[in-house]
């Protein structure tokens, strides 16, 4: 590692690579990735640090290889991650679908960019429906995480290992250009390598019965019964691992909802609003899915407004208003294009809906 | 004193400026492209179809008509539009890690068709782009940003030679390779370029003109410097000339 | 204690570099952090901006409207980035890349020569190391004696002679302005 702290274990990194720099530490031991800008640091990372480590680390041939190579590590007992933008993650989604047919944990890290298309190279919050919403064709759902700080960039990806293990189910990180170049401090003295299961893998028939795993589900019941088995997963996914901050709320009567970077942009400008004597506040869903329902419905029920501020054209907005089912007005500000937020923009979108008080 | 012209720049040439590195190979074959569709004045007749890579821009710099691809599938894309226009001059404009990475399985596909396109197959063996990562053609031993202590073969496999690769195939038309690196080779270029549309013509099938290329800012080297690598390490592994040309055509 | 900075000038121009050794210099005194570079679309140079912010507590945003304090490592960046410095902030600039002064009032004007000092040293690239020892003295973010700790941590794969050519450089663009 490139830099360190003299007193304690602190570390000044980028975004991209705290997140490779944890994975490894948390014993992820296969990295396929195929250069995308504004991911490139993350293999680049990986190229270093897997080989160092043991684990594996190769350079696809595309995106469409990257998953599939991450489809055969995890089936065979491997701890597998691929990272990539938005372009990318387009072409990863067959086999995501496929890794959670197949119940195989595993990471897929989204640097996300503007699109669509090519687009271009600069951050955004471009992909919340593709994996909140899609994610791959059939009935399924990736568990997804949302970081804001390069700290985060190393928690989440600790805690999407996790969940994918637990869940057996892929979990997508849904980062951004801005948190991947950003450099911050980082610490990963609590990071602990994590327990692998290995029971159901394909690693050799030793037992007399052997291991197949695949994404083909069988016929109608047999389908029906494996879909419904994953959508308990998931009821309890949701039960046991919704996560959210909330900032200020106590006394809000507007409360901003953002996640990853932008909700920092939006801690910045709430904070400059109740300079003004404006009683605004934030919640920051950490998990994606699961989204933070009930602590939103929860608010809209005292008769907070909302207001929703992403770097997109408002994909998360439908998710607020189901949570808040009509009890409040829900309004939405966001930028797209590869524009970042600012604290000014939003200050004054905050003044546009909010009565003063003295 | 009278005034010569002894240069211009061509009439369906857009730069310059180019936004291309000093010294990038990527400027000289557009220029040839402007000369070439110029002389032979297929101007109304030709589609380029445009790659991702740092030339993702080059339908920016050529006055005619283009298609831009997505990643790695332009010889798709050109399929679809070969089919839509029979008669035309149609190519593709490719980098190493477009063709031969991402694109691999469409590169292959267009070749076992014998697809009647040209693909123009820019070798620097790196992706310039992206920062100078590790490209299929990327020399053994040679530095990138993901093979920092040079590329290990027995991780990476050996770096390709493609147009050696597709050879066998009757489809397969006409195999060249050239280099941009001195006046006498970027003639030569320009000379196989313009042989490879006009077949199109006379003798459908794909062709496929591979081009040495430098990316002095990912090399890390003068673009002089650059050019030696070039003669001293690339034409080594990757020898220039004709790999396969028709019968009739000799 | 908080300080919103922004560091501008031309691709090559090492302003990534500058970003991060202040990143770095000001974590070695016991601050948070934060260091964002939007980066041009291609390899080539274009502009590049890197924003800095220092602060006691943990930083909100990343990204700001306008800034304690500007440096301009070029004549564009400072054309463009003198209004972005708050009333009573500083703009530092490179006098050896622009043609014009600042036109901006009520702000602190701190001219540093910084590409003609680099070039005195016989490496006009390291003009970016003299600004790092003009920022030390006129922000009293960080030590002279952080700032070459800073270098001496990220600069792991230099030369013994480029590393202490690097650190001459910083130390004439802090008597400059001491
Ligand atoms: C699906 C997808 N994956 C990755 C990228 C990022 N990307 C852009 S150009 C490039 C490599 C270009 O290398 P090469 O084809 O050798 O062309 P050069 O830049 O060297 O001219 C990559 C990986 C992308 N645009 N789309
Ligand atoms: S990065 Fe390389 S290929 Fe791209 S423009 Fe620069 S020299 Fe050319």
């Amino acid at each position: 590692m490139e830099t360190d702290n003299n007193s304690s274990e602190v570390y000044l990194m980028e975004g991209n690579e705290a997140i490779a720099e944890a994975a490894i530490r948390a014993g992820c031991n296969h990295f396929y990735g195929y250069p995308i800008t504004p991911q490139n640091e993350l293999i680049e990372y990986m190229s270093r640090r897997m080989p160092e480590s043991g684990g594996n680390f190769l350079q696809a041939e595309s995106e469409l290889a990257s998953i599939h190579m991450v489809f055969g590590a995890a089936a065979a007992g491997g701890s597998a991650m691929t990272s990539t933008s938005s372009p990318g993650i387009s072409l990863m989604l067959e086999g995501i679908s496929h890794l959670a047919a197949a119940e195989l944990p595993c990471v897929v890290v989204d640097v996300m960019r503007a699109g669509p298309g090519n687009g271009n190279i600069f951050p955004s919050q471009s992909d919340y429906s593709l994996a909140t919403k899609g994610g791959g064709h059939g009935d399924f759902h990736n568990i997804v995480l949302a970081p804001a700080s390069v700290q985060d960039m190393a928690d989440h990806i600790v805690l999407a290992f996790e969940l994918a293990e637990k869940y057996r189910n892929p979990a997508m990180i849904l980062s951004d250009g801005l948190v991947g170049h950003l450099t911050e401090k980082v610490s990963f003295e609590h990071i602990k390598r994590l327990p692998k299961l290995n029971e159901w893998c394909a690693r050799g028939a030793t037992e007399p019965e052997r291991r197949v795993v695949k994404s083909s589900l069988g016929l109608e019941s047999q389908c029906e019964a494996e879909n419904l088995k994953f959508a308990a997963k998931y009821e309890d996914l949701k039960k046991n691992h919704t996560q959210w901050n909330t900032f200020m709320v106590d006394d809000a009567e507007l409360i901003i909802v953002a996640f990853g970077i932008a909700s920092r942009i939006c801690r910045k400008a709430i904070k400059l609003a109740r300079q003004e004597n404006i009683r605004v506040g934030l919640i920051q869903p950490i998990t994606l899915f699961p989204f933070p329902t009930d602590v939103i419905s929860e608010f809209a029920k005292k008769g907070c407004r909302f207001l929703v501020a992403e770097m997109n054209l408002g994909q998360m907005v439908s998710d607020v208003e189901l949570a808040v089912n009509g009890a409040a007005d829900v309004r939405f500000y966001g930028r797209s294009g590869g524009f970042v937020l600012s604290p000014e923009e939003i200050l004054s979108e905050i003044r546009k809906h909010v009565s003063r008080t003295s | 004193m009278d005034n010569k012209v002894l240069a211009t720049s061509p009439k369906l040439f857009f730069g310059p400026p180019l936004h291309y590195c000093p010294g990038c190979s990527h400027g000289i074959v557009h220029r040839l492209l402007a000369e070439i569709v110029e002389e032979l004045e297929i101007r109304e007749k030709i589609v380029g179809v445009s790659s991702v890579g740092c030339s993702a821009r080059l339908h920016m710099y050529l006055d005619f008509d283009f298609v831009k691809s997505s990643h790695g599938r332009a010889p798709a894309v050109a399929t679809g539009v070969r089919r839509e226009l029979p008669k035309h001059n149609i190519f593709t404009y490719q980098g190493d890690g477009d063709l031969l990475s991402i694109g691999l399985s469409e590169a292959m596909s267009v070749a076992i068709r014998g697809e009647n396109i040209l693909i123009i197959f820019i070798n620097n063996a790196i992706f310039g782009m992206t920062g100078g990562q590790m490209a299929p053609t990327t020399l053994v031993g040679q530095k990138s940003t993901t093979t920092q202590n040079g590329r290990n073969p027995d991780t990476t496999g050996y770096p390709l030679r493609f147009p050696e690769l597709i050879a066998p195939l009757p489809g397969v038309k006409y195999l060249t390779r050239c280099a941009v690196d001195s006046p006498k080779n970027v003639r030569k270029t320009k000379k196989s370029l313009t042989f490879a549309l006009n077949l199109q013509h006379t003798n459908p099938g794909l062709s496929l003109v591979e081009i040495l290329s430098i990316c002095p800012t990912n090399l890390h080297l003068s673009p002089v410097k650059s050019l030696d690598w070039l003669h001293d390490d690339l034409v080594s592994y990757y020898p220039l000339g004709d790999i396969k040309v028709p019968e009739e055509e000799k | 204690m908080l300080n919103e900075m922004l560091i501008a000038g031309f691709g090559g121009q090492g302003i990534v570099t500058l970003g991060k050794l202040i990143a770095y210099a000001g974590m070695l005194e016991g601050r948070e952090v934060s260091c964002y570079t939007r980066y041009g679309a291609e390899m080539r140079g274009g502009t590049a901006q890197c924003t800095v912010i220092l602060s006691s507590d943990a930083i909100d945003s990343p990204v700001i409207d306008a800034y304690d304090t500007v440096v301009a490592m070029n004549q564009p960046s400072m054309t463009l980035f003198q209004n972005k410095v708050k009333s009573s902030g500083q703009l530092i600039w490179n006098r050896s890349l622009c043609t014009s002064e600042p036109d901006k009032t009520g702000i602190d004007l701190v001219g540093v020569d910084a590409t003609t000092i680099a070039t005195e040293l016989n490496n006009p690239r390291i003009a970016n190391m003299v600004a790092f020892g003009a920022i030390a003295v006129k922000t009293g973010l960080f030590s002279v004696d952080s700032a070459i700790t800073a270098m001496k941590k990220r600069f792991t794969r230099m030369t013994q002679d480029m590393f202490e050519l690097n650190q001459a450089a910083v130390k004439r663009g802090y008597e400059k302005c001491a």
